[in-house]
Formats: structure tokens, sequence, C-alpha cells
């Protein structure tokens, strides 16, 4: 055996446990940041499926018994993920994650006002809960903004 | 003795030679592979779901004290900054919650009809020139989410493009 040299080390295995925990930890990983923004999207027919990669997103989700209200509501805003406290909160978030897309996909040269928003906000929430989050695209010069919807034929 | 001994390497042959007599390379890893990669797109697809990015324009804050409310099918405010005053023909849909269930919608001259209603007339109004046309949604506090994107998803099928909730009064 010793004279027949060193056999390869067979890596399938090897490939095959570690795709399978990859897997596992992106599926946990994705269930996580859901559980923070779980809302029940408003149906639209029309639309379209593409999101530019410097979207920052912005999600309003019920919160019932939350320490936070907007618009007197307990809700959950957060700016791609992470939480915003009160309006002047949202518009820093929008900046900070804004200027970072922008950089990332090189456009814009830093101008807020082409920062590309999705509002993906709960269907039974009231308008006055979703309304800090335009006032705050308003705020910042931002006039065009996507909803996030639930696609129905 | 010499049946059992001489079965088992006669076996073990006979899979050799069935290996030596595949060629090619070995699609087993292979396929493996593919249908790891296979289950993970089907489980990620399952998990994003079928989101839909509807366009949406969000009107300039008014200012404190500033009367925004031109009337519906009037003329626009002569303010430049605002994204919703291009010199386009101006339409108000006003949402309420109704007493009941549900949300009474006032608009092209319908008053507390439904939101479908009152976007069919709209698109009688304004056959042909949906390009010149914007609609300014104005909808009370405790109207649900979902109407102010109803009116909009009626308005781009309409094929109007300019349409937002007046919203942002701090």
């Amino acid at each position: 055996m010793g004279g027949q040299g060193v056999e390869p080390v067979n890596v399938t295995p090897l490939i095959d446990v570690v795709m399978c925990m990859i897997i596992f930890f992106l599926i946990v990983g994705k269930l996580a940041a859901e559980d923070s923004g779980r809302v029940k999207l408003p149906p639209s027919a029309v639309g379209r499926g593409e999101k530019d990669p410097a979207t920052v997103v912005v999600t309003v989700g019920p919160d019932p018994g939350g320490p936070v209200l907007w618009g007197g509501v307990p809700a959950r805003v957060s700016v791609s993920g992470e939480r915003a406290t009160d309006s002047k909160d949202i518009e820093r978030l929008i900046v900070e994650h804004g200027r970072a897309g922008l950089a990332l996909a090189g456009v814009g040269g830093g101008d807020m006002t082409r920062v590309p928003v999705v509002i993906r906000a709960d269907r039974r929430l009231p308008f006055s809960a979703v309304e800090p989050a335009l006032a705050a695209c308003a705020a910042l010069g931002i006039s065009k903004v996507q909803y996030g919807t639930e696609r129905v034929p | 003795m010499s049946g059992a001994g001489g079965f088992r390497p006669l076996r073990r042959r006979s899979a050799r030679e069935a290996a030596g007599q595949h060629h090619g390379p070995n699609m087993t890893p292979m396929v493996d592979v593919v249908m790891v990669i296979l289950v993970f797109f089907m489980v990620s697809a399952a998990f994003l779901g079928p989101e839909w990015l509807l366009q949406g324009v969000v009107p300039r804050p008014a200012a404190a004290g500033e009367q925004s409310t031109p009337r519906p099918g009037q003329g626009p405010k002569p303010d430049a900054s605002d994204p919703l005053a291009t010199g386009m023909v101006r339409f108000v849909v006003e949402l309420r919650k109704s007493p009941g269930e549900g949300v009474l919608a006032t608009g092209a001259g319908v008053r507390d009809g439904t939101v479908d209603s009152v976007m069919d007339a709209l698109g009688e109004k304004i056959t042909g020139a949906a390009d010149q046309v914007e609609v300014l949604i104005r909808p009370e506090p405790g109207v649900p989410w979902e109407s102010v994107v109803r009116v909009t998803e009626l308005a781009q099928r309409l094929g109007i493009t300019r349409v937002g909730p007046e919203a942002a009064r701090r």
C-alpha cells in the first residue's frame, strides 16, 4: 500500500456537509430577519419585480403592545433592518443606509434625492402609522418611492 | 464453506468489473451538489415570496399654515418644488373610514363610494389623457394602508404614474 503512494482525499462529503450548513445558516438568518419585520403586504396586480441594489427598505409592521407609537398606533418601523424610534430617526437611517447604498452602486454622487426607497407596510395598519415614513422621504426630497406589495394575478 | 468463500470475492470482483466498465467521469458528486443547490433556490424562492413593487410619488409636505386643498380637477398650485404640481390636471381622492367596515372614497364626481367606483369614474373622465393627470390621495389617519395602495394600483392601471398620498404634515 505504501508503495502505491498517497490516495487522494475524497472531498465530496465535506463539500456536501458544508453546503448543507451554509443553507441552514442562510435559512435561519433569513427567518431571523423576517421575524423583525413580518408584514402582510397589500395586494397589487401591477408593479415590477426587480429591486435596485442600492434600495433602502423601510418596513412598517404592527407591534401590538410595543413601546413606540406611530400615528397613535403601536408599530415597528425599521430602515433596512435597523429599528427607528422616531421620525427624525427614520430620516437619519435613510440617509445612513442610502449613502452606503449609493456608494456601493457607484451612482448618485451622494445625492439623497436619488436614493431608491421601498416602503413595505402592513396592509392592516392605518395610514397614520405609515405617514412618518412617507414624511421622512418627503423631508429628504425623495419624491419617488415604491410600495412593497404582494403580487396577485 | 467453499460456496460462501467463493461467492464473496466473486461479488466483489463483479462490482469492480462493473465500475471498471463504467467509463467517463463520476456523476454522483455533481448530482449531489446540483440537487442541494436546486433545493436551496426552491426554498429561498418560497421564503422571498412574490413581492411586487408599486411606484408612487411623495408630494412635497405642506408648510405650516399653508392650505394645500385644491379642488378635484382644479389647476395645480404654482409651486415648482412640488412633484405633483407640474402643470397637470390634479384629481383629489379623499379616503375616510366608514362608520362600519370599509373605506369611503370621494373624488371624480363620486361621493362616498367605494375606491373602485371612484377610480372607474376617474377612468371615464380622463380617457386618453392619463399622462396629463395626477392623483393626490388624501386619506384620513385611520384609513388602512391597503386602501391607499389600492388607489395607487388602480391609477397606474389607468396609466396615471403620478399618484401619491398627501402625507407629511409635521
